[in-house]
């Protein structure tokens, strides 16, 4: 997340709300598409604006290891197993039915146009830029405040996490062997780590307390970000764009 | 009584489901400009005094409080503890702890409370730069302040404390994990602060730098205050010795010397006073 | 201003988001993700991905609870999105942990299994719709192997599905409500007590 820096261009230094609006249209869109093409079309026009974004091949790489795996898992495995009739072929006692892909691809498709309009989103926006947009727009300062150190936390704990587990098995608890064996190296590991940052949380509530965090008053941003006038207009655009959308999609479903 | 700019007047605490109090009828006067050093063994009561005075106790520790807490002459109560934040600054013992976790980079992170106040973001920059040259962390600018060494994280929480400027610094062993040179500096950073008027109130082991800096030194025994007073009447008391109180070499030094039959000044506590004691006696020896 | 907020700091440890919750939040989110990478690690085959949340819950009741699932969601879902269409899972069971919570149901041997098996069938009943509509019962996660069996042998997506969570969801919470709970009785007193519910799993001698 934080390590990658991102490339600087039009795209990528827009206003983390605008981006964040055209991701909401892609998603719109996705989930009122329902032909199969069209679902194409909407996963080429992510990767082109991905690609426009200076970050084809990250964006490709992120989607792959949240949703790839998961869609060619979901094709193999409805292919055959989704109840149909038109069998395609066969292997063993198993048949492939075009149903089953069918509905795999339609499936799969929906999870890489949605799940790739977000990932396209936090992909060209870093998640301390849209946590503050969000509290300039009005999120409460104590709730921007529980997000961005959870994004601190989670590392740190991750990392702790790794170090006990090593730990643990060079003192001979087990982390091999069956499943029961397996469960048992579960809590050492986590409560060491629990406890640690639990007894933590006093100084730090007071360490907070100290730097005023808790005071009703104005405050400066001193890494700020600001929506600039082309800003504006591409969310205005997009509302339009989307409004439009909505419109002609009912117009067409009550005339066809 | 003299009124100080902190005083406590028969103050008893006890943490909620305590058996007893850990502060007992404890009354003291902290005056503006005066650096204040706390001593005693552990779990005697030290770092809860630095939570009475700084106002977590009672609001945060609940617990039961008796007598009387004021700052400038008004109760202490009156404030919330982010109210005085720009009044009174508080280091804790843990530096990981004293680490928000909501800024990203150590620049940002010292700058955090001055955010908070609502500085103006040119007077912030310039503050945290002065700071952090004075804190020799300037090469920490963009670290992330969780991946520094429990040192670095320990220099940066007092940094952070620094920048918001109070009139009251109270400071639970900054140097714990520091070594002897960075420990060195943070004491002179207190003693410049203290000649720009702001008062200290100190917890540290390190009593050699105690007796170098403070004025006036606090011992407490089981939540007891048993000695205070200036720093050359407290710190000379061999008395103290029994009760399990460091004190400075040359407190323990004098006193064998005494005891060896020489004639050795009274109330010699730094090494400076030890050495120019030692430097008159041979001198009247060679005469 | 002074009476008011003498009266406010009387109050604070019942407060729904006091600091110590505030605190609390973030290693619970923390914990889940740590729990969810200690279980694929440790090749377990049930999900403790909630242990946080239920903690959170156990601790300070419902709404925080249901704002840290929210939040492990999104946070797991800016990288991962098939996160995000469970965040109602998340949120309903910490409503259900901290509703237990509430009703000191968490304190007790017996009463954990039954927290557990309530928070179980929580957990089945918003899960299934949305691994049936949104991933069409195959998710990759520890239980698809034994949804996909299920399918393979004829049944429907649903019925697998649901089968299938009804097993792992309740060997899965019991065992996160346990750990949740070991993890308080651990937490030191003086803290533990600075939470809304804490007070319940002080024992009193």
């Amino acid at each position: 997340m934080g390590e990658i820096t991102l490339p600087k261009n039009r795209i990528t230094t827009l206003y983390p709300l605008t981006k964040c609006a055209f991701s909401l249209l892609i998603v719109l869109v996705a989930i009122t598409t329902f032909n199969i093409y069209g679902k194409l079309a909407i996963l080429a026009a992510i990767n082109l604006l991905a690609a426009l974004s200076g970050v084809w091949q990250l964006f490709n790489q992120r989607l792959f290891k949240s949703v790839g795996i998961l869609i060619v898992l979901i094709t193999l495995l409805q292919t055959f197993f989704y109840p149909g009739h038109d069998v395609l072929f066969a292997l063993g006692r198993f048949t492939a039915t075009r149903e089953g892909l069918t509905f795999a691809l339609k499936l799969g498709l929906n999870l890489a146009n949605i799940g790739g309009a977000i990932i396209w989103l936090f992909t060209v926006t870093t998640e301390k830029d849209f946590v503050l947009a969000l509290e300039k727009q009005g999120m409460s300062a104590k709730a921007s405040y529980v997000v961005l150190s959870t994004l601190q936390m989670v590392p740190v704990l991750k990392k702790q996490s790794q170090l006990i587990m090593k730990a643990q098995s060079a003192r001979g608890v087990e982390t091999e062997g069956n499943v029961f064996v397996r469960a048992k190296a579960f809590v050492p590991t986590l409560i060491p780590l629990v406890l640690s940052s639990i007894q933590g949380t006093e100084e730090r509530a007071l360490t907070l307390e100290a730097r005023g965090f808790s005071l009703d008053r104005p405050k400066t941003y001193y890494y700020d970000i600001h929506p600039e006038p082309r800003d504006k207009m591409l969310v205005t655009a997009t509302g339009i764009l989307a409004v439009a959308y909505v419109i002609g999609k009912v117009v067409y479903w009550l005339w066809v | 009584m003299v009124m100080g700019l902190i005083d406590l007047k028969n103050v008893t605490y006890t943490y909620p489901l305590a058996d007893e109090p850990s502060i007992k009828d404890f009354t003291y006067s902290f005056e503006q400009g005066k650096f204040y050093a706390i001593l005693g063994a552990n779990e005697s009561g030290k770092t809860t005094l630095c939570n009475i005075i700084r106002g977590f106790i009672p609001d945060f520790f609940q617990g039961e409080l008796t007598g009387e807490v004021l700052f400038n002459q008004e109760p202490l109560s009156h404030y919330t503890l982010s109210e005085l934040a720009p009044y009174m600054g508080y280091v804790f013992q843990n530096p990981f702890n004293q680490i928000t976790g909501a800024r990203d980079n150590v620049f940002e992170e010292i700058a955090y409370g001055l955010e908070n106040l609502g500085v103006a973001k040119g007077d912030i920059e310039k503050q945290v730069k002065d700071i952090m040259e004075m804190t020799n962390i300037m090469s920490l600018a963009d670290k992330n302040p969780f991946e520094l060494s429990g040192g670095q994280q320990q220099r940066v929480a007092f940094a952070s404390i620094l920048a918001l400027s109070p009139d009251i610094f109270i400071i639970d062993e900054p140097t714990s994990q520091l070594d002897p040179q960075e420990s060195e500096r943070i004491f002179d950073i207190i003693h410049q602060l203290k000649n720009a008027g702001k008062t200290i109130i100190l917890v540290e082991h390190k009593i050699e730098l105690i007796s170098e800096y403070a004025d006036e030194v606090l011992v407490l025994e089981e939540g007891r205050l048993i000695c205070s007073g200036k720093k050359h009447d407290v710190l000379s008391d061999i008395s103290l010795k029994e009760r399990q109180i460091d004190l400075p070499e040359t407190t323990l030094l004098a006193d064998a010397l005494r005891k060896a039959g020489y004639n050795i000044p009274e109330k010699l506590i730094t090494k400076e006073e030890m050495k120019a004691a030692l430097m008159a006696h041979i001198k009247g020896v060679s005469q | 201003m002074t009476q008011t907020n003498s009266q406010m700091k009387k109050t604070k440890n019942t407060e729904t988001f006091s600091m110590m919750v505030i605190l609390l939040i973030p290693i619970a989110i923390a914990i889940n993700v740590v729990g969810a990478q200690l279980t694929s690690l440790l090749k377990l085959p049930v999900d403790l991905d909630m242990i946080g949340v239920i903690l959170v819950g156990a601790l300070a009741g419902p709404i925080p609870a249901a704002l840290a699932g929210l939040l492990t969601n999104l946070v797991n879902g800016v990288l991962d999105p098939t996160w995000l269409p469970y965040i109602p899972v998340a949120m309903c069971i910490g409503i259900a942990a901290g509703l237990l919570a509430k009703y000191n149901m968490m304190n007790t041997f017996w009463k954990i299994c039954v927290s557990g098996l309530v928070i179980a069938i929580v957990a089945t009943v918003t899960a299934t719709p949305v691994t049936v509509f949104a991933f069409g019962g195959i998710t990759g996660g520890a239980s698809s192997v034994f949804i996909t069996g299920l399918m393979a042998s004829g049944k429907k997506i649903v019925e697998s599905v649901l089968s299938v969570y009804i097993f792992t969801e309740t060997i899965g919470k019991l065992i996160s409500v346990l750990v949740a709970y070991l993890i308080i009785r651990v937490i030191p007193t003086r803290t533990v007590t600075k939470y809304k519910y804490g007070m319940n799993y002080i024992s009193k001698n």
